[in-house]
């Protein structure tokens, strides 16, 4: 499920990214594919999503967390 | 002995913190050339070394997705720093994060030091630094301080002193030695080329790397202290009552820069009101007294009177800024301001401009992206501004009758109106200036959110004082310029302005308690600037105005208020009543002097009010863009804009109601 779309204070596996862009930016950031992240709170109508990586916590925009899979990691 | 230190780290490090610990009061901002990105540079000294100290904006890497950091970028490359040191700044709470940036940093070949900010936030989140392993790790001095603490800074002092010798890291994702060995050039390269793939063999390695440094030099133990950050965002990012916070935020600082402001501003007023009338007496009647009196000091009041406004918003943005609470506006109002291409941090400034427009486009300063900073400062003046309120009222007094509908009362409403106008037109032409310029990049869509921190209140006062000062140095002295030049052009004029004395004193029809106001009617009807109201008059005759009129507007490009004053002289009236009841009164009586007809009716008055809406008629306004952008282009533009948006409104409700 995309990362907009999941739900708030799981942590979550990323599981691809569709866009290049994206994945050279998180890439940067030691985002990669199969990182761990957990979801923190997600602004209404379509606004940002608010992630935590390690201690570092970031907003994405709507549109970049919605090319962003991500599956529930227990 | 001299030597430039640049500070040069992540966004939300403490980087400003730390440049204004270290230079204190002795500040200078200014712009990028040509950008309106602001560039911040300050003195010191320690023992008898002199140092020049820059404080570069805050990036995420050297790969720029921004003009902040294509200038970062820029200066690196191009300003020569072969005797300066790089002064690293990073956070010792995601350090892993600051470490990219440094890795890259320090491969550019300059003397490089690391200095770890937040070191009593990582005691307490339980993170252990040793800066003896990471020293030998990272090949460069590694310090920690606290900048919210104060602590640390004599560790910084020596750091300065030192000379460190320039080792690179071996973190070789070229493709070649020889590219290694020229890495200024290749990142140059990399970035017109664009070629994503080495970027993301770049960011692998520099992980691995961070990953091996950190390991015997950083312990985390878990600690049990609850993560107040993540308890307070629930609450602050709340999908309702987020919102009703920022309102109520909001409200308070409106209320502050409205309210608490006019008790120092009254002050202000009446102290130099009383300085004026002093020197009037003090100094021998004549042209040079007027010149200082009513000229030189009258403009020095127009700067000074804008200072405790400016100090009390920066005073909040600073609070907002160190709390770390800017970053929830931003992720709070992305959605809605992005749209019209601004920003959450816009917010703040555009609720500001309810008040006054001059210390909202000098707050701007503190959005990092230039397009949206740009936006927020063309349309700030649009919104509704305290100056406007006598103008609106007087005209609505006269054009709208005092009657209510259901329940409402006429003049509230259309006073109401006009509030609403300036809101949705500042949205318009926002949205319109987001489709014109253009930019090579586009908008970051990573936004850094900080922990929550108790403020540094010296260093929001440091804020205070070096933007005050700045608006008082700069802005101050076009300010004071304008109001001599108009002035000037109110107290010469042609022979029968010359005459007007001896033309009242012999007219024995006119009572003695009236001559002085007969004199300054005839003075102000020939005065120079009168001579221009009259030239421009068939510019403005279209808009419904007459040559009268005329020379209010011009008089009111001091500030918009100024308009009732003048108006109230041309027309032979006292030049101070303070009703506005009885001021429109006055102002109903006039006769237009080209028509003969009533002066305000409601096609000029509706044609009036428009053009005030929407004219930029305020210098300090102009002066502090100019300032602001550093650019007589954009200071032009919004000139243009705003002015001919008011012409052609007033010109179409005119034409269509006379």
């Amino acid at each position: 499920m995309n990362l907009s779309k999941q739900v708030i204070g799981k942590r979550l596996k990323i599981t691809s990214i569709t866009n290049e862009e994206v994945t050279t930016r998180l890439s940067e950031l030691g985002m990669f594919e199969g990182a761990i992240i957990k979801k923190l709170n997600q602004a209404p109508f379509s606004g940002p999503t608010l992630i935590q990586y390690n201690e570092f916590k970031l907003a994405l925009r709507f549109d970049e967390a919605s090319q962003i899979s991500t599956e529930i990691y227990e | 002995m001299n030597k430039k230190v640049v500070l040069v780290g992540n966004q939300n490090v403490g980087k400003t913190s730390l440049f204004n610990l270290l230079s204190g009061a002795n500040q200078k901002t200014g712009n990028y050339p040509g950008v309106t990105v602001s560039k911040k540079s300050g003195s010191f000294k320690i023992d008898h070394l002199s140092i020049e100290l820059i404080d570069l904006p805050g990036i995420a890497n050297l790969n720029p997705t921004s003009l902040d950091e294509e200038l970062v970028l820029n200066y690196l490359l191009t300003e020569d720093l072969s005797d300066a040191l790089v002064l690293f700044v990073a956070s010792a709470i995601d350090l892993k994060n600051s470490l990219y940036l440094f890795s890259q940093v320090k491969d550019l070949g300059f003397s490089t030091a690391l200095a770890i900010n937040f070191e009593d936030q990582a005691v307490k989140k339980g993170i252990k630094i040793d800066t003896e392993k990471l020293s030998e790790n990272l090949k460069c001095p590694v310090i920690l301080f606290s900048a919210r603490k104060n602590s640390g800074i004599k560790k910084i002092h020596e750091l300065i002193k030192q000379d460190i010798p320039v080792k690179k890291l071996p973190v070789n994702y070229t493709k070649s030695e020889d590219q290694w060995e020229n890495y200024q050039s290749f990142i140059k390269e990399l970035n017109e080329t664009n070629d994503k793939k080495l970027k993301r063999q770049e960011a692998i390695l520099r992980h691995q790397a961070i990953e091996k440094w950190l390991k015997n030099a950083v312990t985390i133990s878990k600690s049990d202290a609850t993560d107040i950050t993540s308890s307070l965002d629930k609450l602050f990012l709340h999908p309702f009552f987020g919102y009703v916070i920022f309102a109520t935020i909001l409200l308070l600082i409106f209320q502050s820069v409205f309210w608490i402001a006019s008790f120092p501003m009254d002050w202000i007023d009446l102290g130099m009101g009383n300085l004026i009338e002093m020197s009037r007496e003090a100094l021998p009647k004549g042209m040079l007294s007027d010149l200082i009196s009513d000229g030189l000091l009258t403009g020095i009041a127009g700067v000074v009177i804008f200072i405790p406004q400016i100090a009390i918003l920066f005073f909040f943005f600073g609070l907002l800024e160190e709390t770390g609470y800017m970053s929830r506006a931003v992720f709070l109002m992305d959605k809605v301001m992005e749209k019209v291409g601004m920003n959450g941090k816009s917010v703040v400034p555009l609720i500001s401009s309810f008040a006054c427009a001059v210390p909202s486009i000098m707050a701007t300063r503190t959005i990092a992206n230039q397009k949206e900073r740009l936006i927020t400062i063309l349309v700030a003046p649009l919104i509704t501004c305290s100056a406007r309120i006598p103008v609106y009222t007087v005209i609505i007094y006269v054009i709208i009758p005092e009657e209510s509908f259901l329940g409402f009362g006429l003049q509230g409403l259309m006073l109401f109106a006009m509030y609403l106008l300036g809101v949705i037109t500042t949205f318009i032409a926002a949205w319109v200036f987001k489709k014109i310029i253009k930019t090579k990049y586009k908008k970051f869509f990573i936004i850094p959110m900080p922990d929550y921190l108790v403020p540094n209140f010296k260093n929001i006062g440091y804020n205070v004082w070096n933007n005050t000062k700045s608006f008082v140095l700069n802005a101050g002295k076009i300010i004071v310029a304008v109001t001599i030049i108009i002035f000037l052009l109110q107290s010469y004029g042609n022979q029968r302005y010359q005459q007007a004395e001896q033309i009242v004193l012999t007219d024995n029809s006119i009572p003695d308690e009236q001559k002085e106001r007969a004199i300054n009617k005839i003075k102000s009807e020939n005065s120079y600037l009168a001579a221009i109201g009259q030239t421009i008059e068939p510019v403005i005759r279209p808009l419904g105005y007459d040559w009268k009129m005329g020379i209010g507007v011009l008089a009111s490009i001091a500030a918009r208020e100024v308009f009732v004053g003048t108006m109230l002289v041309v027309y032979g009236s006292e030049e101070d009543l303070e009703d506005e009841k009885y001021i429109s009164q006055i102002f109903a009586k006039q006769t237009h002097a080209r028509t003969g007809k009533k002066a305000y009716n409601f096609a000029t008055g509706l044609s009036l009010l428009l053009f005030y809406a929407f004219s930029l008629q305020c210098m300090s306004t102009i002066a502090v863009t100019y300032k602001e952008t550093q650019s007589l282009k954009w200071t032009a533009i919004q000139f243009i804009y705003m002015t001919g948006l008011a012409y052609i409104a007033a010109l179409i409700a005119y034409q269509l109601l006379k």
